[in-house]
Formats: structure tokens, C-alpha cells, sequence
């Protein structure tokens, strides 16, 4: 369950990118959030792993207040979560196999269990003849596929997603949202930011539509238009 | 932290370090460099301390006995100079005995003073402690029955002054070297990890607690730190081997001999490594902190 109460965050400098949020997610809903560059939507992602702190408000993630969350506890709340990050934060240093792998390691899985997981995601996301490479030898989309097998790899309760497909051509973009409806009827919760008019009026979900920091519309079933 | 953690710890530090190689160098190379200085100050400072010791331990007062004194009043006068305060040992030698060391040391020449002997009777006298050489003297020089009483008076005083300030020199100079080593390593860390401040970031951000970030970091310094001392190891074992062997003969007659190597580099070699770990280290937990406060 998440839940946003009133939620402001002021960037230093003034820049206010969320004014006032509310809006209540239930476990295993898929929600795409849409609106214009700029809008707020990647700051409205990064209020749930704490990336960015709240200004003001509440920001409940599996029943924690976590605007109240102590920073060691934070990497227990991000444990509990699959994100994709809009620039994809890959491991530069690290190849394809390692980067997926880390998020495992981190929480003290066995080498062999890890192993197993790995190599079923990459699957998935169609880059098992490339584990061995580093990032800067994948294409963007690729990049893009990587981040998306780590956010799933631990089997994550919510998967969140920026702009997930911003890269991909529209075939894969079909398989990969392929994979996020799939772990979603397993009973995943999805938040997917996205700009991709087709895929949100193809596969229908709820919609929240933000606009200069504020929920506009929130539909469930609706098109990228909102109807 | 279960075993297989750090299997990966060690793992990635070593990874890490390879795939960072030409800023790994750097880092080896400033640890390298310093620890070397370091190395060849504290050869300096242990020798210049032995030496001066060594001289310290040789001031010996001589006191020549008057040849009015016959040789039981002569003991007599050694038993006086004992009870003196400040007095560590006395040893008497007879001028007979005196002569002899004279003709082992010159030749046979001058065996001819074997009819009559123109030396006198001695007494050897060290002070409790070199420093007090001066005042014990003086005491001994009152006594009746004492024709004179050597101890290089100026030269010794002056003796004591250099071995003081070089000592001093010795020591604020290490001092400094230490801590510019220091602050040049851990400026190299620095550098390194502020190389990869994204990649912490990253780390934090798929739920990696500070100290799994952290520890694969220090562990990497630690490494760094190793081989940084590596070379300034066996170029010291190497070199001060060589120069004791060459200069050593050069000194046999002197009071003073140099710290033998084995002493020498026992101490060396563990300070070296030591230091070099202690920086590696330190110099990259200071470094991370500064990128663990990622929100
Ligand atoms: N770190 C930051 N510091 C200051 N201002 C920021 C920061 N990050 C975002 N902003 C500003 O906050 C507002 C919302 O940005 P955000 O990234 O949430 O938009 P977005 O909806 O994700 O846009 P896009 O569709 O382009 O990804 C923008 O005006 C942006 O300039
Ligand atoms: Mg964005």
C-alpha cells in the first residue's frame, strides 16, 4: 500500500515540483503516471524511495511513514522495491551479470540462488548472450532492459518504473511491457511513469495525470488523455 | 556479516582495484613514493640515535694517579672515587698493565721503557649518566693524589649540543614527512572515489547500507596500501644492506658503529607496512564518508 498526503517538495532554490499530492496506491494496482516534462512525475517516483525527501506531508510506503524514515533505514525500504531509474543508474564498472547480481548481493542471497535468479531475468528482458558485457557497450535500449531486470530480480511487492520504454523500440517496448504484466497479475504493484501515448491507451490501467506538481486527473481504465 | 559477504567484499575490492588500474597506480605510487622518504629518514634517525648513544655510552674520565702514590694507596683512592655520587664504574688499571696496552697498540719500539715505566696508574670512570661527566669530574679532580683528570671537556659538551639538535631535527622532520604522506594519499583515495561518487550513489540506491558500500572501499585501500609499501620494502632491505656492508669498514676504529640491518629493518619493515595499510585505509573510509550521506 502506498499513500501520499499532501505532499510538497521544494527543490533548493525554489523550484516547487510537487504542490500538495494525495493520491493512495493498493497493493497490486498497475499505475501509470503521465504529464507533461516537467511536471513532477520523477520527483513524485523518488518521494517513494526516498531519493528526494519531502518537503511536507506524508509519504507511507508498506505502512512506514518513511518522510520520517531514518537515513540508515532507508536501504531497508529500498530492499523492499524494484525502481527503474529515468537515466538508469548501472554500475559503470560493473558488466551486465554484476550489476543485477549486486542488488541480490546486497540482501546476503546465496551465490547459486543468485545465479539463478540472474540468468531468469536477463531471459526475460531477452539479454542472456549479453551478461558479459559492460554498460557502456549496450545500446541505450539494452542499458534500458538491464536496469529493468534489476528492478525485478528480488522479486520485488512494487515495481517502480521511470519512463521504463523511453528507449526501446516498439517491439521491444511491447515485450517488456509484456513482463511487467505479467509479474503484475503475480500481484506486483506497478507505478510506471511514462510519455508513451500507445502503450497507455493499449493497455489499459488507472492514470494519474500530473500537471505542475498537481494530481490533475486519476482514472482508472482511462487512455493518455484521460478518457 | 556472513562469510559469503566478505568473500564478495574481497571480491569486488579486488575487481575494483583492477578495473580502476591507472588510478590504483597513482595511489600505489604516492604510497610508494612517501613511504620510501619515510623509510630512508627512519634508517637515518635509528643510526644518527645509535651513534649518538654510542658516544654518549664511550665519555669515560680518565684519571691519571699521582707516581708519588704507591699502589695500595692508589686502591685506596679508587674505593674515595666509588662513593662519589653520580659515579657508574670505576675500573683501576695498573701502569704496568697501561704500558702493555701501549706496546700492543704501538709495536715493539717502544719496549725499551720496560726498565722504567714513565706511565702512570689510571682510573676509568663512567658517570651514572653522560650528562653528569663534567660534575663527577670536577669531584674526582679535588681528591688528593690525582696528577690530572681527562675527559675532553669542551669537545664532549659540544658533542652532547649536536646530538640533541640533529635528534630534534631527526624527529619534527619525520613528523612532517608522516603527515604530508598522509594528506598525498589520501588526496590520491580521494581522487579515486570521487572518480566514482556516481557509483556509490548507485549502490545506495539498490539498497546498499553504508557499510557495504564501504567496506570494499577501505578493503581496496588496504590493498593499495600493501603494495604502496611493497617497493619501498625491499629497496630498503636491499639498499641499507649494501650501504652497511660498504660503510661499516670505514668506522671499525670509531667508537660508533652503525644499527646493524637485521635490527634495523625488522622495525623498518613493519613500520612501512603498517603505515601503509593505516593510510589506505583511513585514507579511503575518510573519502567515502564524504559521499555516504546520500540521501
Ligand atoms: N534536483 C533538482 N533540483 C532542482 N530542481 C529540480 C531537480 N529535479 C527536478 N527539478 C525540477 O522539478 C520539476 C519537476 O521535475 P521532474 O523531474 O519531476 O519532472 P518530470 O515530470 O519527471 O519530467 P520528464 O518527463 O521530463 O522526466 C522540474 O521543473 C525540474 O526542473
Ligand atoms: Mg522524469
Amino acid at each position: 500500500m502506498i499513500e501520499m498526503k499532501h505532499v510538497v517538495k521544494k527543490y533548493p532554490g525554489g523550484n516547487k515540483a510537487l504542490q500538495g499530492l494525495n493520491v493512495s496506491i493498493a497493493q497490486g494496482e498497475f499505475v501509470y503516471v503521465v504529464g507533461p516534462s516537467g511536471a513532477g512525475k520523477s520527483t513524485f517516483i523518488k518521494m517513494l524511495y526516498a531519493e528526494e525527501r519531502a518537503s511536507a506531508g506524508k509519504v507511507i510506503v508498506n505502512d512506514v511513514d518513511i518522510t520520517k524514515l531514518p537515513a540508515r533505514k532507508v536501504p531497508f525500504l529500498r530492499r523492499q522495491l524494484g525502481v527503474v531509474f529515468q537515466d538508469y543508474k548501472l554500475l559503470p564498472k560493473k558488466n551486465v551479470y554484476e550489476n543485477i547480481a549486486y542488488a541480490l548481493e546486497v540482501i546476503e542471497k546465496d551465490t547459486k540462488f543468485i545465479k539463478q535468479r540472474v540468468i531468469a531475468v536477463l531471459k526475460l528482458v531477452g539479454l542472456a548472450t549479453k551478461a558479459k558485457r559492460f554498460p557502456h557497450e549496450l545500446s541505450g535500449g539494452e542499458q534500458q532492459r538491464v536496469a529493468i531486470a534489476r528492478s525485478i530480480v528480488n522479486q520485488p511487492q512494487i515495481v517502480i518504473a521511470d519512463e521504463p520504454t523511453g528507449n526501446l523500440d516498439p517491439e521491444t517496448t511491447w515485450e517488456i511491457m509484456k513482463v511487467f504484466e505479467a509479474i503484475n497479475a503475480q500481484g506486483t504493484t506497478i507505478i510506471m511513469a511514462t510519455h508513451n501515448r500507445e502503450v497507455v491507451d493499449r493497455m489499459r490501467h488507472r492514470v494519474l495525470r500530473i500537471d505542475k506538481g498537481r494530481l490533475v486527473n486519476d482514472q482508472r481504465g482511462g487512455g493518455y488523455d484521460g478518457y | 556479516m556472513a562469510i559469503k559477504t566478505w568473500n564478495r567484499h574481497v571480491r569486488d575490492s579486488l575487481t575494483s582495484m583492477w578495473r580502476n588500474r591507472w588510478m590504483s597506480l597513482a595511489a600505489i605510487g604516492a604510497v610508494t613514493v612517501t613511504l620510501l622518504l619515510v623509510g630512508v629518514f627512519i634508517a637515518v634517525i635509528l643510526n644518527v640515535n645509535k651513534i649518538a648513544s654510542d658516544f654518549e655510552n664511550d665519555v669515560e674520565i680518565k684519571v691519571l694517579i699521582s707516581t708519588t702514590m704507591n699502589e695500595s694507596k692508589a686502591l685506596e683512592l679508587t674505593q674515595k672515587v666509588k662513593k662519589l655520587p653520580n659515579v657508574a664504574e670505576v675500573r683501576y688499571v695498573s701502569k704496568d698493565d697501561e704500558l702493555k696496552k701501549v706496546v700492543a697498540d704501538f709495536g715493539e719500539d717502544l719496549s725499551l721503557f720496560d726498565q722504567e715505566n714513565p706511565l702512570h696508574n689510571v682510573l676509568y670512570v663512567k658517570a651514572s649518566e653522560p650528562q653528569k661527566t663534567a660534575a663527577v669530574a670536577g669531584q674526582i679532580d679535588a681528591l688528593k693524589g690525582t696528577d690530572d683528570v681527562l675527559y675532553g671537556k669542551g669537545q664532549i659538551e659540544q658533542l652532547f649540543d649536536v646530538v640533541d639538535t640533529t635528534r630534534t631535527i631527526g624527529i619534527v622532520f619525520s613528523i612532517v614527512l608522516v603527515l604530508i604522506a598522509v594528506f598525498l594519499i589520501s588526496n590520491t583515495i580521494k581522487l579515486t572515489i570521487a572518480a566514482r561518487q556516481h557509483e556509490i550513489e548507485i549502490m545506495k540506491l539498490v539498497g546498499a547500507t553504508n557499510n557495504y558500500v564501504r567496506i570494499p572501499f577501505m578493503l581496496e585501500g588496504m590493498w593499495l596500501g600493501l603494495l604502496g609499501a611493497l617497493l619501498p620494502v625491499v629497496a630498503m632491505s636491499i639498499g641499507y644492506v649494501s650501504v652497511y656492508h660498504n660503510l661499516s669498514p670505514l668506522v671499525q676504529n670509531e667508537v660508533f658503529s652503525f644499527v646493524a640491518p637485521a635490527n634495523l629493518l625488522a622495525l623498518l619493515i613493519a613500520v612501512l607496512v603498517l603505515m601503509g595499510i593505516i593510510i589506505g585505509v583511513f585514507g579511503s573510509a575518510m573519502s567515502v564518508r564524504k559521499y555516504l550521506t546520500v540521501k
